[in-house]
């Protein structure tokens, strides 16, 4: 599989009611989607019984979400899972074909503005890519977000003590529609984020996104998880990495789930590739 | 593997009217079973699970409740008993796991049984293992009121009078058994890893407990020996009593009924069923050291099924007798849930082939739960709680496991002697054929040393599902037997 393929992976509770909005196979139809549909039954059924029973209109739902997918640009492929563990098929799956981003649902009237939280290096080349493949052929805003952690910004904030009306750990917001020239009015720690951002807006542009699409939300704040879920609730759609492991993850959760959760919009998530063998 | 894909053009269908129903459900992964559609069946039991599925239910019987009872019969030689118990099961887990091995799917003995040997037999073993699972749930939660009385009994609760005849072991029992069994058909998910936990708690706490009256018994704490003949009541005793507690080993073959949905299925079957009796063996045995150590076989008798609490409080004061109160709730809790689940897979497994009414295996979509096969389960279970008769419910369980046992082993020889194509194992019994001849004597042999009263309730029921078979389900042909031809 060569890197430039895009496929994202749209897990869809079948038999559950769940559904894809629109707006979300509107925006996905410019690359390939892998459509699992999966049924979570309880330990007292056996999978088999499950297939028996259910086999039909599961496929007959499936290949309703498949068809309306087909009108887009990429291909389609579907799975069709019977299962006691959602979160090991939707792993499998994503491993199996080889699918780095996952769709996480939730309803979406209109995607207007999306937003690209960035946390860092990690993985930064694939979620730009990714995110300009996928808003492709839309006009939506991107806004390219980073919550810098208080530590890089010691110094920062000291300096704009004079400059801001609270102290303390609040949450400062700043909007640069330009292209990074104003970052300078800014301080020395800022100019550590700056890059940043404009590294991610120059790796969009480069993809083929129109620059005056593009947004830059730079938050310095003691709590950037924080700052991330109200920036999120302020978007229609969220394209985000996932988290390295550590024991915040382990203890609050993976951050895209908590997007995900207090989000109205749908959140793709854009994973690590494991080396393949 | 490759499918099962039988044609039986030499055993064309007796009646037209009843279909040949067997169709192979899919090709088997180490993941997922794929179907004929291409739908994927995900495996989700590891091999922990399927440890745990095996320990757990066998631990309930063999700790909580049979150290007293087998005692009393036999003496400090009941470790012998539950020694012999242990061999006859491993001579049944090796033929069953390679069996499992060349056909992992859900229905255990039933699907091998049939598929070896015919509809007729695998009506028998069919209905025999959903009858013999409630007789076996029943009797464990016959255990979990004992041990629900011995806690509020602990509490200083005063003894509560009951309705009529029956005591309180039985209101509670059957209380707790309409309780599961609703549980169960509301539908259940991640209990695998619920199980995981209790028995990984379980397990801590015996070890700590066997541990511990094991250096104690052996002197090294400097407790008085109690001088007591290894053998007081003979040894034909020895044997009666290893029939009684063969019910400790029902559990691995249970792991057997969960092989569809078992992750990596050729390797973790065999070592989970051969696993687990080895683990519960080693347990056993040095539980009644540590049970006839404290006290004496008479003694161990009046104290009866919670007989361990008092082991526990005798080394180690009452925090152990509460630990183990709480593990043998524990215990016979998780032991009758892994039943219930496992019978409603074996009545799946039947009605699928037409063996048994399809209707019972339907899952109604607001839960997700074949609710009728499971109050086929917790129905008569309840029934026969409020009976109560610890030793009979124990010996009838074992008596149908132990037919369906040694068919199995016969199943195994048959199924080499005839190689059929898409037989494949591929974890292959030891010491073949000695080990399923053995296998299947010393199971069915096991079967004479029953109390009367179990061997004739037994039988009647191994009658009446040939009674069953005869009148409803006689022109069943199943594809992929070789037996009918």
């Amino acid at each position: 599989m060569s890197e430039s393929d895009v496929r994202v992976l749209v897990p869809i509770a079948i038999l559950e009611g769940e559904a894809i909005p629109e707006s979300v196979i509107d925006i996905l139809g410019s690359v390939d989607v892998v459509l699992l549909g999966y049924h979570v039954i309880p330990d007292q059924t056996a999978t088999a019984q499950a297939h028996e029973q259910f086999q039909e209109k599961a496929n007959a739902e499936l290949r309703e979400w498949a068809d309306q997918f087909e009108t887009g640009d990429g291909d389609v492929e579907t799975h069709l899972v019977f299962t006691h563990d959602r979160d090991q098929t939707i792993e499998r799956i994503a491993v199996e074909t080889e699918t780095d981003s996952i769709l996480r649902l939730n309803p979406a009237p209109a995607i207007d503005r999306v937003l690209i939280p960035i946390r860092g290096e990690i993985n930064l080349d694939r979620i730009c890519e990714i995110a300009a493949r996928v808003t492709a052929d839309t006009d939506t805003e991107l806004v390219v977000f980073h919550a810098a952690a208080d530590e890089g910004t010691r110094e920062d904030k000291d300096a704009q003590e004079g400059r801001d009306s609270q102290e303390g750990s609040d949450a400062q917001e700043r909007s640069d529609t330009q292209k990074g020239n104003d970052a300078q009015e800014g301080s020395d720690a800022r100019e550590n984020e700056t890059p940043l951002l404009d590294r991610v807006e120059s790796r969009l542009e480069a993809a083929g996104v129109d620059p005056t699409r593009i947004t830059q939300q730079l938050v310095v704040t003691d709590e950037p998880i924080d700052a991330l879920l109200s920036a999120a609730d302020e978007v229609d759609f969220v394209i985000m990495g996932e988290d390295k492991p550590s024991i915040r993850e382990l203890v609050f959760g993976e951050t895209s789930e908590r997007v995900a959760e207090s989000s109205i919009g749908p959140v793709l998530v854009v994973r690590r590739l494991v080396e393949p063998q | 593997m490759t499918e099962d894909r039988l044609v039986d053009d030499a055993n064309p269908p007796t009646v037209p009217s009843q279909p040949d129903v067997e169709e192979d459900i899919g090709e088997t992964t180490d993941e997922t079973t794929v179907t004929e559609e291409g739908t994927e069946l995900e495996r989700t039991i590891g091999l922990m699970g399927g440890l745990t599925i095996g320990i757990g239910t066998m631990i309930g019987a063999g700790i909580f409740v049979f150290p007293g009872l087998a005692a009393g019969q036999a003496g400090p030689a009941a470790s012998a008993s539950f020694a012999i118990g242990a061999v006859v099961a491993l001579l049944v887990a090796l033929p069953t796991s390679e069996l499992a091995t060349a056909m992992p799917k859900s229905g255990g003995g039933y699907y091998f049984i049939s598929r070896g040997m015919g509809a007729g037999f695998g009506a028998i073993v069919g209905i025999g293992l959903w009858l013999g699972l409630v007789f076996a749930t029943a009797f464990y939660l016959v255990g979990f009121g004992e041990y629900a009385l011995a806690v509020l009994v602990e509490l200083g609760v005063p003894r509560p009078s009951t309705p009529g005849p029956w005591g309180i072991v039985s209101v509670l029992g059957v209380l707790f058994g309409i309780l599961l069994t609703a549980v169960s058909i509301t539908g259940t998910e991640n209990t695998t890893k619920l199980q995981n936990g209790v028995v990984s708690l379980l397990l801590g706490i015996l070890f700590v407990f066997l541990l511990y009256g094991g250096l104690d018994a052996l002197g090294l704490f400097g407790r008085d020996q109690t001088p007591e003949t290894y053998a007081p009541f003979g040894t034909m005793p020895i044997l009666t009593t290893a029939a009684l507690v063969f019910t400790s080993y029902l559990g691995f073959a249970q792991i057997a009924t969960v092989a569809g949905e078992m992750k990596q299925p050729n390797r973790n079957l065999p070592l989970a069923m051969v696993g687990s009796v080895v683990v519960v063996a080693i347990l056993y045995v040095t539980t009644i050291f540590v049970a006839t150590s404290a006290f004496g076989s008479e003694q161990l008798s009046r104290l009866g099924e919670t007989a361990i609490v008092e082991v526990a409080r005798a080394y180690l004061g009452l925090p152990g007798a509460i630990a183990i109160l709480l593990a043998g709730l524990l215990a016979t809790i998780s032991s009758a849930n892994a039943s219930i689940l496992s019978a409603s897979r074996a009545l799946y497994a039947t009605s699928r082939d037409a063996l048994f009414p399809q209707e019972v295996s339907t899952i109604n979509l607001r839960y997700g739960t074949p609710h009728l096969a499971l109050a086929l389960v917790g129905g008569p279970t309840v029934v026969l709680v409020a009976v109560g008769q610890t030793e009979v419910l124990a010996e009838v369980a074992s008596f149908l496991h132990l037919v369906m046992y040694g068919l199995i082993c016969v199943t195994l020889l048959v199924l080499r002697s005839r190689s059929p194509e898409w037989y494949q194992p591929s974890f292959t019994v030891p010491g073949y054929p000695l080990v399923p001849i053995v296998g299947a004597i010393a199971s069915f042999g096991m079967i004479a040393f029953m109390q009367r009263a179990s061997q004739s309730i037994g039988v009647i029921v191994i009658l009446a599902t040939l009674g069953w078979y005869f009148l409803y389900a006689r022109d069943v042909t199943l594809k992929g037997s070789d037996a009918d031809e």
